[in-house]
């Protein structure tokens, strides 16, 4: 039976209250025995970028890539330390992997999360030497800004590609 | 020549040389490696197949198989659209009423229930393993070579399935009819066996070698 999500947290509210009843569905969602469907998904690639319910990973991708960018840049020394390790470390282990991750298989359901996140680190362990050995080759060598902004360049570049191949399953949803 | 020989014998010369180069005038053993490296991926794509060896004969057999059907849905008038059974049967209505009391193991030409004939036919027996997309990928694309490249989104009741790169001619139009072109056909066998649902070929939509068709799940009587 399809009904609209709100009309079915309704009903639930009356008995269970409105909180409980959100939950309620949520459980359901994730057991799969929901399933919600988009009536009006993302006609072209802009819109599906601006639409935070589909595009969601790629801004708080590129948002980390800003954050530790930023980090990188300004926090040298003082007690912020600690936030550039760990955003370094996020940034070089599992960012260029993840994007890569979502590139190459942009359908939810064809890998788990555990799985998806396993192979962002192996894949970023892959991908970073290469980088590296393509730098070392060029006049800026393997320094610190040279890599940094070369990562954010190809993980940017990959999530983008990774957003554009999730997108053509949105528009073949929205043709069907 | 195909753009991934091109690339691939262009890979292939240019990290042999830079391998040969590396180590014996640069004597440098990173660059070396990066040559090597090249030089097995140009190895790889060259030897990995674009399309299924047995593509051709595939097509070959396919095109017998649509002809045959064509005659036998033309001599019996079907005209409605048939009904994809997760047995691999497909089941051509013959009358213009149907219900949903479809048989589960047909061992007649035509089955009768309740005053609606069906026209019963046995569907290619297609490897559909894993969720539909895989599934499909590895029947049509892989197996049979009649497109190149396979894309599923599903709801509950609703497929939608994209093929790209469709390499078989058009059959009869009683044949498109009833059964849908030759591809999404066999994409429907395909994903009734896979999902383990009765289907049915709800439209479809073809633009040059694409072809967007919208299949739909129905309910066998008693299972609602």
């Amino acid at each position: 039976m399809r009904k609209e999500l709100w009309e079915l947290v309704r009903e639930r509210a009356g008995k269970k209250g409105l909180l409980n009843s959100c939950l309620e569905l949520y459980k359901s969602w994730t057991r799969g025995s929901l399933e919600l469907d988009d009536p009006d998904p993302p006609s072209s690639f802009s819109e599906y970028l601006t639409r935070l319910d589909y595009s969601l990973w790629l801004w708080t991708l590129l948002f980390l890539i800003s954050a530790t960018i930023a980090v990188v840049v300004t926090m040298k020394a003082g007690p912020l330390v600690p936030l550039r390790y760990v955003l370094g470390t996020i940034f070089v282990i599992f960012l260029p992997g993840y994007a890569l991750i979502e590139a190459l298989y942009p359908r939810e359901e064809e890998l788990e999360p555990l799985e998806r996140l396993a192979l962002s680190i192996g894949l970023s362990l892959a991908l970073v030497p290469l980088v590296g050995l393509i730098l070392n080759y060029t006049p800026f060598g393997i320094r610190l800004y040279p890599v940094l902004i070369s990562l954010a360049l190809l993980t940017a570049c990959i999530a983008f590609i990774g957003a554009y191949r999730k997108h053509q399953y949105v528009k073949l949803l929205r043709e069907g | 020549m195909k753009l991934a020989t091109f690339v691939s014998a262009n890979l292939g010369i240019w990290g042999a040389s830079l391998a040969v180069y590396s180590f014996w005038v640069l004597k440098n053993i990173p660059l070396t490696a990066l040559g090597l490296g090249a030089v097995v991926i140009s190895a790889s794509i060259i030897s990995t197949y674009s399309e299924s060896p047995y593509s051709e004969a595939a097509l070959t057999a396919l095109e017998a198989y649509t002809a045959n059907l064509a005659r036998i849905l033309e001599e019996f008038g079907a005209s409605q659209r048939a009904i994809y059974l997760k047995d691999g049967f497909i089941l051509a209505p013959l009358s213009s009423r149907i219900d949903g009391n479809y048989p589960s193991n047909p061992d007649r030409m035509v089955f009768g229930s309740r005053g609606c004939y069906y026209l019963v036919l046995e569907g290619p027996k297609l490897p559909a393993e894993g969720d539909p997309e895989a599934a499909l990928t590895g029947s049509l694309v892989d197996t049979l070579g009649v497109c190149d490249a396979v894309r599923v989104v599903s709801s509950d009741y609703r497929i939608t399935v994209e093929l790209r790169g469709v390499r078989i001619s058009e059959p009869s139009a009683r044949f498109t009819a009833v059964l849908g072109p030759v591809p999404v056909h066999l994409a429907a066998t395909a994903l009734a066996k896979a999902m383990g649902k009765d289907l049915v070929v709800k439209e479809w939509r073809e633009e040059k070698r694409r072809i967007v068709a919208t299949i739909e799940v129905i309910e066998r009587a008693g299972e609602g």
